[in-house]
């Protein structure tokens, strides 16, 4: 019984091993293995070894150039993310509403809907004769149509709307498990809705904002076809870099260069992020609460 | 079937099951399973035209089932590149810049002229000297413009675009089209398609006046729609497909003649179909299927011996103006449209106002 016990154990850490295995670790050594080979040999086959590449890659201004746009990119769709997930987390997790699962599938509905759908959506709405300018122009605000898509302000909107589901999950997460006593006790001893909020609410659901962003921000710089298809091919993203190397010049090592520069950005973003957040953790001055 | 006793016996029994069963089975027996053959193609409207006047005669003329797996270009020539070693299609569809690359690497199969229905009376320009798969799409590019724009007034040379009554309302082709893009500048600048720095040049002068650049041919067809632009090199087919929905689109060959774009389905490497790949080129210049495919999707017969009614013809391109047309040099763009890109993204790119 002991050793059947055992064999279903190591089965079920087999599979999903075997799966992430065949379809991530594999696919990556891969992106790896490219970027490094010598594309004076091939450029479609991984042939040869150089370090080169990279060098290539952080000497171009162009690539530069897509990395910081990347980058803002990335923080301006957060900073949306969290401003728009944050207070409809919280209204979700405290209303006693009938309407709350309403509300909560409309929040969750961008990810049911296929993203090409979406951008295209948004490309109703925001176009120069798009719903948005029809409305301003009649009401006069504005005699001449505004810029609201094909660049960055269109991708960042489009973007945000994608990933607000990711925020709002995560802050969920950690509003819910707030003792709701903590406020209780707070407003019995006087404190306005505010201070509740500044000493308890908010330092309380710091790690589920802190998950929040994460996520979103690794989701928005990595994202393709939202960019490629709000951004009007005027915003340059290294995704797009990327997908340029294999599409227009079928360049696969390039493309595999710029691809692990994005990863590698991306992890040690994140474990600085992380370690930053790991120390503001442990400074919240939860005594404040007593 | 039974004995004088009238009771059933076991040969009764025997003939009339085999009788039966065969009687059941002659239809399929006759026509055997269709064959499947797995195409890689363009999908959408452009697929569902294809079949219509293409695969489904085909289909039905050679009992095979064609099997699409969709995507662009380049997407498609990328997997035949993945898969060199274990092709999964027999037929992959390339315009004449990635079949140059999938040539040289490699990836096709060269095919039997002489097995191809009709292929000595398709233009000769469309034949490859090296025995691959002559090209059995053919479109133009040129200008298309709404037929509103510019003050009512046409534009007639690709020069035209640099005029101010296109300011804002000229679109171009982006990362998809800029390696034909420079090419056909210069030579309406210059008279040489390889004086690129010149096609940069105007580019740089042109870009205030430029609304949007366009990706695919979707892109492009709803940039068209939603107003963004009214005005830009493209082609034949594409316009034709959106003047089918209703937009007020025509098409124009610039006088410098206009370029013209050939593409076709080739045999990938490996495949062990290749006298039904052979049949399916042929399909294509099928007097029947090529007026169908005109009408349908926008593209010029490669069959020299079809005649298009005279409003068709003009939305296309006359037989006259094929005569006078340019193809574009493409040793000079694929070794070359590496750097250009680079150059395309650091000079061109960020002069779009956004």
């Amino acid at each position: 019984m002991h050793r059947r016990n055992t064999s279903i154990r190591i089965l079920l850490f087999a599979l999903p091993l075997l799966y992430l295995a065949a379809l991530f670790i594999v696919p990556l050594i891969n992106l790896f293995r490219m970027s490094l080979a010598d594309p004076s040999l091939s450029k479609t086959k991984a042939q040869g070894w150089t370090l080169a590449n990279f060098g290539n890659v952080l000497l171009d201004p162009v690539v530069i150039d897509a990395m910081i746009t990347t980058f803002r990119i990335g923080v301006f769709v957060t900073l949306l993310a969290l401003l728009i997930g944050y207070p409809i987390s919280l209204f979700l997790t405290r209303t006693r509403s009938r309407w709350r699962g309403v509300l909560l599938a409309l929040t969750l509905a961008p990810i049911f809907i296929s993203i090409v759908v979406r951008s295209y959506g948004w490309i109703v709405l925001l176009s120069k004769r798009g719903v948005i300018n029809s409305i301003l122009l009649q009401l006069g605000v504005t005699s001449q149509p505004l810029h609201l898509i094909f660049n960055e302000f269109g991708i960042i909107i489009g973007t945000a709307h994608v990933l607000l589901p990711f925020m709002v999950l995560s802050v969920m997460g950690s509003l819910q498990v707030i003792e709701p006593s903590l406020e209780s006790a707070a407003v019995s001893l006087g404190a306005r809705p505010w201070r509740v909020f500044r000493d308890i609410i908010w330092p309380l659901s710091l790690p589920g904002v802190g998950a929040g962003i994460l996520l979103v921000f690794i989701l928005a710089i990595s994202t393709f076809v939202t960019p490629m298809l709000l951004g009007g091919q005027v915003v340059m993203t290294l995704p797009i870099l990327a997908f340029q190397q294999f599409t227009s010049v079928f360049n696969w090592v390039e493309g595999s260069t710029v691809i692990v520069f994005l990863l590698v950005s991306v992890v040690i973003v994140s474990i600085i992020y992380e370690r930053a957040l790991r120390r503001k953790l442990s400074t919240v001055d939860l005594s404040r609460i007593k | 079937m039974t004995n004088r006793s009238g009771t059933l016996t076991r040969r009764s029994f025997l003939t009339t099951t085999t009788t039966g069963v065969a009687t059941l089975a002659a239809p399929s027996i006759a026509r055997a399973q269709p064959t499947d053959l797995i195409i890689g193609v363009n999908g959408g409207s452009d697929y569902e035209a294809m079949y219509k006047a293409v695969y489904r005669p085909f289909e039905q003329k050679y009992n095979v089932r064609i099997v699409p797996v969709f995507g662009d270009y380049a997407t498609l020539l990328n997997r035949v590149f993945a898969e060199r070693n274990r092709p999964t299609l027999d037929m992959v569809l390339t315009f004449q810049g990635t079949w140059d690359v999938g040539k040289r690497e490699g990836l096709f199969e060269k095919v039997n002229y002489a097995n191809i229905p009709h292929v000595n009376e398709i233009y000769p320009f469309l034949h490859d000297k090296d025995g691959y798969a002559p090209f059995c799409i053919l479109t133009a590019w040129g200008l298309v413009y709404n037929e509103f724009a510019g003050k009512g007034v046409a534009p007639t040379s690709l020069k035209d675009l640099w005029l101010p009554r296109f300011a804002n309302q000229v679109m171009l082709g982006g990362i998809y089209h800029y390696s034909i893009h420079l090419p056909a500048f210069a030579y309406a600048w210059t008279g040489n398609q390889a004086d690129i720095d010149t096609a940069f040049k105007k580019i740089t002068e042109l870009m205030p006046s430029v609304s949007a650049f366009y990706g695919l041919s979707s892109d492009a067809q709803s940039k068209f729609q939603e107003g963004v632009g009214s005005v830009a090199p493209w082609f034949a087919n594409a316009a034709q497909r959106v003047r089918n929905l209703g937009v007020p689109l025509r098409f124009r060959a610039p006088e410098e003649g206009a370029f013209l774009y050939v593409g076709g389905l080739q045999a990938v490497k490996g495949t062990k179909k290749l006298d039904l790949v052979e049949k399916l080129i042929g399909q294509f210049y099928d007097p029947e299927g090529a007026v169908d495919q005109a009408k349908l999707n926008g593209y010029i017969p490669c069959n020299q011996s079809v005649k298009l009614d005279a409003d068709l013809s003009a939305q296309l391109l006359t037989e006259e103006q094929i005569k006078i047309s340019q193809l574009w040099d493409w040793d000079l763009i694929n070794s070359n449209q590496e750097a250009w890109l680079k150059r395309w993204n650091a000079e061109i790119r960020p002069l779009l106002r956004s």
